[in-house]
């Protein structure tokens, strides 16, 4: 029969004990679990991205919508601070446009439809489970075979990472800076979101699309309705540990 | 395989699985699910302890790597440590049960 000790409080700690027994003793294990408390601390911030009032959203969402017609607020610093904060508070996440003196070569972006990419040598459409309308790429990714990354894979978002002035001077750490790094994407027509990683170094000629998307992240966040155009915002995602590819619950 | 899930898998191998439901009964719905995620914590961290000190420091790398490979279902673990850890699933079994006994 449960008492008064059996409740979720209690449980907790003694998972949280049970948690620091097991790391203290054999460290080899902290990379591979999170601690509870740690997990705990997620879901919080998960409880007040919630609790972001829908119409709060949708002045965020609209906002976005505006930068596609007036580039220019996007130079505003201010500005560029305000949406960083509010996507940071609605998504739980550290939104930001700039990281170690990284930043993404376009923040709004039309994103063309890509197909899938190559996971391993032979790779065929075949084998992606869905979508396979999308058909699939011709040639390996810049960043090599994707192997067991199926979700990196499927949530790939291809930039054009040679128009950054540090592709001339530093091409090597770039390129690795880049390699899987996850950043967050919108549709603003449809209010979505959702993390995707880079995954490949594409479009080359960036006049009509500045950024490709692969099968299932285009599906995801609906990039291809009518009215979105494949329009988007790119931002960065600071605690890259914290986010998880996908879509994001709005 | 994610790591969640190897764990779920051996969660659910060696923890009184009935007992668990039996407790978790008694609770509201919305408190039932978060507590359900504790036991499993409490009890899996329990059990990893005790699965690391009956390995030697080099059995226990290989069972990190293993487990952390993404290749290996739940079929190949169970199977490595009945293969490394002599009366493997009755001394695993006793320690579910002894964690959670705390509960009781």
């Amino acid at each position: 029969m449960p008492n008064d000790a059996f409740s979720s409080s209690n449980i907790y700690s003694l998972a949280n004990q049970s948690y620091q027994n097991l790391v203290s003793a054999f460290p080899i294990w902290r990379d591979v679990f999170q601690s509870p408390k740690l997990k705990v601390e997620r879901n919080e911030k998960q409880k007040i991205y919630n609790e972001v009032t829908a119409e709060e959203k949708s002045a965020i969402f609209e906002k976005l919508r505006l930068l596609f017609t007036q580039k220019t607020l996007l130079n505003d610093l201010e500005m560029r601070l305000y949406l960083e904060q509010q996507l940071s508070d609605i998504t739980g996440l550290q939104i930001t446009s700039e990281i170690d003196g990284y930043n993404l070569p376009h923040t709004l972006v039309k994103m063309q439809a890509g197909p899938h990419q190559l996971r391993n040598f032979g790779d065929q459409v075949n084998n992606h489970a869905k979508i396979k309308e999308a058909l699939i790429e011709e040639k390996r990714s810049e960043f090599g075979w994707f192997g067991e990354l199926i979700e990196e894979e499927k949530f790939g978002i291809g930039l054009p990472l040679f128009l950054l002035k540090k592709w001339q001077t530093k091409y090597k750490q770039t390129i690795n800076w880049f390699k899987y790094r996850k950043i967050l994407v919108i549709n603003p027509w449809k209010n979505l979101m959702a993390v995707g990683n880079i995954t490949a170094i594409s479009p080359i000629y960036t006049q009509r699309f500045q950024a490709v998307a692969n099968p299932e992240l285009s599906r995801t966040i609906k990039l291809w309705f009518p009215n979105s155009q494949g329009k988007a915002c790119l931002f960065l995602i600071e605690n890259q540990k914290e986010a998880n590819l996908g879509l994001l619950n709005n | 395989m994610s790591h969640n899930k190897k764990l779920t898998a051996i969660f659910n191998l060696y923890a009184d699985q009935q007992k668990i439901a039996k407790v978790l009964a008694q609770l509201g719905h919305d408190q039932r699910q978060q507590t359900a995620e504790h036991i499993k914590e409490l009890v899996v961290y329990s059990l990893l302890l005790k699965i690391s000190s009956l390995l030697d420091p080099q059995s226990l790398d290989q069972f990190h790597q293993f487990f952390t490979k993404h290749n290996q279902n739940e079929k190949t673990i169970t199977e490595w440590l009945d293969k490394h850890i002599p009366n493997c699933t009755l001394t695993l079994k006793e320690t579910a049960d002894y964690t959670l006994l705390a509960l009781e």
